[in-house]
Order: C-alpha cells, then structure tokens, then sequence
C-alpha cells in the first residue's frame, strides 16, 4: 500500500512521542475530573483533527510546532469531552479512580488526592481564556512563545493572562485550604497586579 | 499552635503554585490507564480522510463561543483582511483556490459567510487564527510546491533511466512519486514540458558536474566516468529529440554546450600531460565513447583500454614521469606500441 510522505511523517512523530502524548492526554482528562481513559480519547481524536485540517501544511513545519499544535488541539478536545460528559452526567469525585501510592504515607497520600480534586474544582472556575494558557503552560508543558503562537495572542498578552490565572488559582485554593483547616488562617497574598513573582509557567 | 492536619499547603508565606503543580502532575501521572494501541490510533487517523492537495483544505472548523474570547484586537486587526484578498494571497502558483475551500479553510461555510457580509468583520479565533497563519502560508504552499515539483522529476529522471522514455507516464510516475494524478497534470501540462523541464534541470547538473571535474586532480579520469554516468539519459534526450521536433533544439543546445565546455577546457588540460593541444579535439571525441549505452563486446573492450589508458596517463602525470601515451579519436598507442584501435560503428 503507497504511503505518502506526509502519513509517514505523521506516523513518525506519533511513535516517537507516544509516551508522552499519552501521559498529557492522562493529564487534561484528569484535570478536568473525567476518567482516566478519556484520556486516549483525547489524544485520538484530536490526533484525527490535526491529520485533517493542518497536515498538509504542518508537516512542513518543524516537530515542537507539530507538537504545540496537537496538545493545543487536545486541550480544546479535553474541553469538548467535559463539557458534553458533564452535561449528560456529572462525575462526583468519589467515583474517580484513586491514584495508588504504595510508598506514600496514608497522610500524604490523602492529602495529594484531595490537593488534586481542589487544583482541578478550582481551575474550573477560571475563565475559558485563562484555563486554557494555563493548561497549555502547566499541562502540555507549552512556553509562552509557543502558547502565543497557537492561541494567536500576542506574547505580552500571553504573559498576562497567565500571570493572571496563576494569581486567582492561587487564591482558590488558598480559601479551599482555609475553608478545610476549620479555624487555621493563612496569610492572605495580595494581588501584586501584572507582574507573577514566581514567574510564567 | 496549628494542629496537624491534612492540609497540604503550607502555612506561613507564599504559595508555590509551581511545587502544587508537581505534585498533582505526580498523582496524575500515577493513576493507571489504558492508552490506545498506537497502531490503531494510526489506523484510525489515516482511515479518517487524507489531507487533501487543493492548498489550505481543512473541515469546516466548528467556531465555539469561547473561541471569541481567545482573540485579542489586534489579532482582529491584523486579520481583517477582505476574504477575497485572502483567495489571492493564498494561491501565489496559480494554483486555482475557488471561493469555497478558501471559506472552508477559515472555518466559515459560504452561507454563513453570506449571511455576515464578511469583508473585514472577522469573528472567531480559529479564522483570525487561520488567517495569520495563511499569511506564512504563501512561502508554505510555494515550498511544498517546489518539493513536489521536485519529486515528479526526480521520478522521471529514474523511470526513465531504469525503463526509457516509454515508461513515462502520468499515473507511473504520480505512483513513483507518491503524488495524486492530478498534481502531476497541474504541475507539467504536458509530457512535453515534463521533458523540459528535466532537460533544464540535467542540463544545468551536468555543467556543474563537468566543471567539477575539469577542476579535480584527475580530470580525464573524471569526466570519462561523467560521461559513463549520463550515458543512458543522454541516449534516451537523443532518442526523444529524434521522435518529437518541439524537443529538438533545446536537446541539441544542450549537448552543446556541455560539448563545448569540455572542448574549451580540454587544451588547459592537455598541457600537463604533455600532448599537443592540437589532439583536444580528438580527446574530446575520445571521451565521448563513453556515452556507449549497450556496448557490444568488442566496443566494451575498447572502452576499458581508454579507461585503462587515461588512469595510467593520468598517475604517470602525478608522479611526473611521462607516459609515452598517445590517444586519438580512434587509436591509442602506449610507448610506440599500438594498443587498440576504435570499433568500426
């Protein structure tokens, strides 16, 4: 069967980044508390997206531009998914898969999963805008440049938006925090505006 | 004094938003799931639908609300190109892009188009997006039309080696290729212009080559085995001169010039050798049996006595003793002895 250069060069790159596809689809599903196998579904469907509409051209390109490309299709996929599941039927956290860690304390371990269940509540109260430069900074592990290049933002705005969604989840989940150490206060950060002291992702 | 309990995040000072993030990347990353086969993944995509060669094809996008948001103004700006401005900018080979692809590729169908008097009012993200991304799509689409155009002549290049000009022929060489038909057809309308262009391309390779080794250490050596080299693609412009007139001249000024450029260098070359620069015509034609395509026995043999003869000429010459050589057009004589004589043809 002819394969043409371009299905090579797509094959190619999935093989070679398969691993790592896979563990961020894992990632935006479970972030997003849907199950951990809507994760290949992500990865599926928007590796079938990207073959679509952008190959003829991307294949061009050179393969971190590929890769941008996909986990940005990805995280819109991952929306998509939450969006229609939770529709249809929300997921209440105790019916998550609970990661298992063997070498954990039971303290620690109770406490990464509910850190988890409060990063991904809290990142759904973000606006679409600012979950997505987070997501894309924090998830698919993108730079702001390349964030920029895929959302077509500018990359000042870039910055902003993502300083911006990282000072409001913070702030969640500082009041999550408070609201479960009944009594324990914690030092309230003010908002120090533009500039994100720790940084874009 | 805070009791301990299970809150994991720290009590005093900051909160280090990058340390939360890896600890929920570890849980995340912990939990047990079950991946696709990437086989079928593969399958799958490619089963789907092909990228397909009009420039710029793409689904139509389905434009969301939130995409809106995404888009800052002056992405809006800068994309508020007309859309019909957009079909030229985009098809600079000529390449015909009808109005509807073009809708298709920015996420609009031609209705909805309509119905928004689109000229300057772009809305959504993926189209403002897809617009800027046209902008590069120019040098895009010309590469990619260079590259193909390249790999269609490449494959008549080897067709005709291996199978002669005969075994041209669209569908075997979109095949070879790994092209659609139909981008053979838009690239080279007929087989006419398919021949050539791949004469001008092979014409301008064999200059170069030739001039390469004019200038190598062994220059005789080196284009009696440039000669080798092209013998059957030669053979086969020959034959396509013979059959088609509007070939003709552009076959015949080609070998030409490549013709003269040996004969002008031939003389310089000649001098450290020692031969009178009287014999660099002779020469020449000597070297010319090398464009032999099927040699008969005998022919053969008398190709590899010049072969033979020109290496000894040639290392006697870098050693700086001399060879007592002589060739002609059609004799050669080692050290007063007469060696071989040319075939009758």
């Amino acid at each position: 069967m002819r394969r043409s250069p371009e299905e090579a060069s797509f094959e190619d790159l999935v093989r070679s980044e398969w691993d790592q596809l896979a563990r961020t689809g894992k990632r935006y599903a479970l972030y997003r508390s849907l199950p951990p196998d809507a994760g290949a579904d992500i990865v599926a469907t928007a590796l079938e997206r990207v073959w679509k509409k952008e190959w003829s051209t991307l294949c061009l390109m050179d393969s971190s531009r590929q890769l941008a490309t996909i986990y940005r299709y990805m995280q819109y996929v991952a929306q998509e998914h939450e969006r229609h599941t939770k529709r249809v039927s929300p997921v209440a956290p105790e019916e998550l898969p609970q990661p298992v860690h063997h070498d954990r304390d039971p303290t620690e371990r109770l406490a990464a999963e509910d850190l988890l269940t409060d990063v991904a509540a809290a990142m759904g109260e973000l606006s679409d805008r600012e979950r997505t430069v987070l997501e894309l900074a924090a998830i698919a592990g993108l730079t702001n440049a390349e964030i920029a290049e895929q959302t077509g933002m500018s990359r000042t705005h870039v910055s902003t938006v993502l300083a911006r969604a990282r000072n409001r989840l913070k702030d969640k989940l500082r009041d999550r925090a408070q609201h479960r150490c009944d009594g324990a206060r914690l030092p309230r950060q003010t908002d120090t505006g533009q500039a994100d002291r720790e940084g874009g992702a | 004094m805070m009791e301990r309990n299970l809150d994991p995040m720290p009590r005093t000072g900051d909160l280090d938003l990058d340390q939360v993030f890896r600890e929920t990347h570890a849980v995340v990353d912990a939990v047990p799931a079950q991946p696709d086969d990437i086989g079928s993944v593969i399958r799958a995509v490619f089963g789907a639908a092909d990228p397909s060669d009009h420039a710029l094809a793409g689904g139509s996008g389905a434009r969301s609300r939130s995409d809106r948001d995404l888009v800052d103004e002056q992405t809006l700006q800068d994309a508020g190109a007309d859309v019909d401005e957009l079909v030229r900018r985009s098809s600079p080979t000529g390449l015909h892009i009808r109005r509807s692809p073009a809708l298709d590729a920015i996420g609009l169908t031609p209705t909805a188009a309509a119905a928004r008097r689109v000229s300057g009012r772009i809305e959504s993200l993926r189209e403002a997006r897809r617009l800027v991304g046209l902008r590069d799509a120019e040098t895009l689409v010309a590469r990619r039309d260079q590259e193909y155009r390249s790999r269609v002549l490449d494959a008549a290049e080897e067709l005709m080696v291996e199978e002669g000009y005969g075994a041209v022929k669209m569908l075997r060489l979109a095949d070879k290729a790994g092209l659609m038909p139909l981008l053979v057809i838009r690239f080279f309308r007929t087989s006419n212009d398919l021949y050539l262009a791949l004469l001008q391309r092979k014409g301008e390779q064999w200059l170069q080559a030739s001039a390469v080794a004019i200038a190598s250490a062994r220059p005789l050596t080196a284009l009696w085995d440039f000669n080798r080299e092209r013998a059957k693609l030669t053979a086969e412009f020959a034959a396509l001169a013979d059959h088609r007139r509007e070939l003709r001249d552009e076959v015949t000024s080609w070998a030409q010039r490549l013709r003269d450029m040996h004969s002008e260098a031939m003389p310089v070359l000649l001098i450290r050798y020692n031969v009178n620069a009287a014999s660099a015509a002779g020469y020449v034609t000597l070297l010319e049996n090398a464009l032999v395509v099927s040699p008969t026995d005998v022919e053969s043999q008398f190709m590899a006595k010049i072969a033979s003869t020109l290496a000894q000429l040639e290392t006697k010459a870098a050693v700086g003793t001399a060879a007592h050589i002589s060739l002609s057009a059609t004799s050669i004589t080692v050290a007063g002895h007469h060696v071989a004589e040319s075939p009758d043809r």
